[in-house]
């Protein structure tokens, strides 16, 4: 189970990056007071634009950032307090964590294997299954370099995963993906469910979170807009599709900072 | 540990499975080191070669009349211009000015008259010598004829004078002592030793690191790898301990090839180390090897510091060049007093500075066991104190992920 609970992230900018965003406080609101829960078994998607958050609460979840106010659980244990337990039990991709470029796919999944504390009996077992299903065993001793981005996309992927965890994070799991590496994955996600895993995935594509999320909860600026299942939303808002309901918050609540 | 060990691993394997990596970090500078040394000795004989195959131009004026026999050996070699007193001289030094030609002596005139006229208290005459210092051929005609000049062809006139030269002299230093030197030969050529090899030992670890540490701290964040890692459970100074550990390895081993091919490329550059009477204990070398050891890590720890705290391997690379300044300055200190005397304890707790020092004294055999043990260990503390820095730097986001 995932629980955050009342989370702020303030980002403390730099004359150079208010510059660069051409504003004049020194600090960022980057998550506003967000609160939400999520399950095992179930597939929960954090809808928004660009810039409205949704990494920056996916990194608190993985402990690579520490909230500035409001706390996050995973599974009852405190991303700050019990970080390293907390990465043991997750899997996270995000695009801006890479491969190194000079390693093989199978010799990477090796590596995170050992640092996960793994066996190398387990290590192959795990990087057999994962191999198959996402098709990297042809390229598997090719450099990271070398393969295409959808390759590597595969074998990030596959590196997250290695140690099989119970909660996964993908911050945009589908960009950059051609149609058919796309449902790869989102396949593999729905048969996570299946199995009872817990997954929390971020995405501006609207019919990808129409198709495959059970609970949507939508961010604007930092602030939590709506949450609940999509038809539950649709029926809220009265919109025929997501992409719709997401428009009206959107509209709704541009009118509310503009007043 | 056992994470440590598997971060190790991963970052010698990055380096050993690249042969361009193998090719940048162990051979090319091998390469260049003896490709310049050998240029530099083959240069230099070239020179002595053509310095002693090159006629000199030489031109002398009222040149006594026993002159040419005297020196026959120098001005056999030598293409002479014998000129009488009405000569014009202009011509003469232009071209010394010029550099076709090489040294132009003056005699006075009557120069044998006035030797043989000498009384006490009369006049010396004066020979005169025009040269260019900037023109080696000139240099070189003018050292050979000053110095032929009197050993040969004043004592020549003095005997004349005196009939007994001996009478001139008073007393001879060490004429007939070919003990006089009284030295460890051991530890003159340690002296030798201690000069430069600390010196060339501290910088080429430090220019081994510089490279490697720049990349794998801040090329791995710039590229995005370092946080792979840390969303792994393993400890932030687990992978810190085996990044340095991995990186003190590899700097070591570059300084290492470095330090054979200057052994063997220096002798060839320059007469060095010829017949040195050098050899090194057991201890001596374990000691050595320990204070290099410490050394390396404190290195890669600087090195680690600076480029956990760099945005990029560019920032890096720019703000470890003044360390290297400094690296540079500690080496140059030692050079200049080596063997001085023992030093205060003190000394043996500066940074850098202390292992220098101690490097040195391994070869002059003046290091105690106490000063020894202190360069060590202070080294292995400021390597440790900079290492939690970069593990307490590893978790903060600020750092690693710029937010």
């Amino acid at each position: 189970m995932i629980e955050i609970r009342d989370l702020t992230k303030i980002y403390q900018l730099s004359k150079r990056q208010q510059a660069k965003l051409k504003v004049s406080s020194s600090t960022k609101i980057a998550v506003n007071h967000l609160s939400l829960t999520a399950h095992e078994g179930e597939i929960f998607g954090l809808l928004g634009t660009n810039g409205a958050g949704k990494t920056t609460t996916l990194r608190c979840l993985a402990t690579l950032l520490h909230p500035t106010e409001g706390q996050v659980l995973i599974d009852g244990l405190d991303t700050v307090k019990d970080s390293a337990a907390v990465r043991s039990k997750i899997g996270f991709l995000t695009n801006e964590i890479k491969l190194d470029p000079q390693f093989t796919p199978l010799y990477l999944m090796h590596f995170f294997g050992s640092l996960h504390g793994m066996d190398d009996e387990q290590i192959s077992q795990r990087t057999k299954l994962l191999f198959s299903q996402f098709g990297i065993t042809e390229f598997q001793d090719k450099k990271i370099d070398e393969l295409s981005s959808g390759m590597k996309q595969k074998a990030s992927i596959a590196v997250s995963l290695i140690h099989d965890p119970d909660v996964i994070i993908f911050d945009e799991p589908t960009t950059g993906l051609d149609i058919i590496t796309a449902r790869t994955v989102t396949d593999y996600l729905l048969q996570m469910k299946k199995e009872g895993k817990l997954v929390i995935i971020s995405t501006h594509i609207m019919s990808e979170a129409e198709k495959l999320c059970d609970r949507v909860a939508i961010i604007i600026d930092g602030k939590l807009a709506a949450q609940g299942t999509v038809s539950e939303l649709l029926a809220q808002e009265q919109a025929d599709d997501l992409e719709d309901a997401f428009f009206r918050l959107y509209l709704a609540h541009e009118k509310e900072v503009q007043a | 540990m056992n994470n440590i060990k598997i971060v190790f691993n991963k970052e010698m394997r990055r380096v050993f499975r690249d042969p361009k990596m193998i090719f940048s970090l162990f051979l090319l500078p091998v390469i260049i080191l003896i490709g310049i040394y050998s240029l530099i000795g083959y240069l230099a004989k070239a020179e002595a070669s053509d310095q002693e195959q090159h006629k000199s131009v030489i031109s002398v004026q009222n040149a006594p009349a026993d002159l040419e026999s005297a020196l026959s050996d120098f001005f056999g070699s030598a293409q002479v211009t014998w000129l009488d007193s009405q000569a014009d001289i202009t011509a003469a030094k232009q071209q010394i000015y010029d550099g076709t030609s090489d040294l132009l002596v003056i005699f006075p005139e009557n120069f044998l008259q006035q030797v043989e006229d000498y009384e006490a208290g009369s006049s010396i005459p004066e020979v005169l010598t025009f040269y260019n210092p900037s023109q080696n051929y000139s240099t070189s005609a003018r050292e050979n004829f000053v110095a032929q000049m009197t050993s040969v062809y004043e004592k020549n006139l003095l005997k004349q004078r005196f009939g007994d030269l001996n009478a001139l002299t008073a007393f001879t230093i060490d004429q007939n002592n070919p003990g006089s030197v009284i030295q460890d030969e051991q530890k003159a050529s340690g002296k030798l030793l201690a000069t430069m090899l600390p010196y060339m030992i501290t910088l080429l670890l430090f220019a081994g690191t510089m490279s490697l540490g720049t990349d794998t701290i801040a090329g791995e964040k710039e590229r995005g790898t370092m946080a792979s890692m840390l969303v792994t459970p393993a400890k932030r100074s687990e992978i810190v301990l085996g990044k340095l550990l991995s990186l003190t390895v590899l700097s070591l081993l570059s300084a290492l090839v470095y330090l054979v091919a200057l052994i063997v490329a220096l002798p060839q550059a320059m007469s060095f180390g010829e017949e040195m009477a050098f050899s090194i204990t057991g201890s001596q070398i374990a000691m050595l090897a320990a204070v290099i050891l410490s050394l390396a890590f404190l290195y890669v720890a600087l090195v680690a510091v600076v480029a956990v705290f760099a945005k990029s391997v560019k920032e890096a690379s720019a703000y470890v060049t003044p360390i290297y300044l400094l690296v540079i300055v500690a080496g140059i200190f030692t050079m200049i007093s080596p063997g001085s005397g023992v030093k205060d304890t003190v000394y043996y707790l500066i940074p850098v500075y202390n292992c220098s020092v101690a490097m040195g004294e391994v070869f002059t055999m003046d290091l105690t066991i106490t000063h020894f043990l202190l360069t060590f260990f202070s080294t292995l503390a400021y390597g440790g104190i900079l290492t939690a820095v970069i593990a307490k730097a590893f978790g903060s986001e600020k750092v690693m992920f710029n937010a």
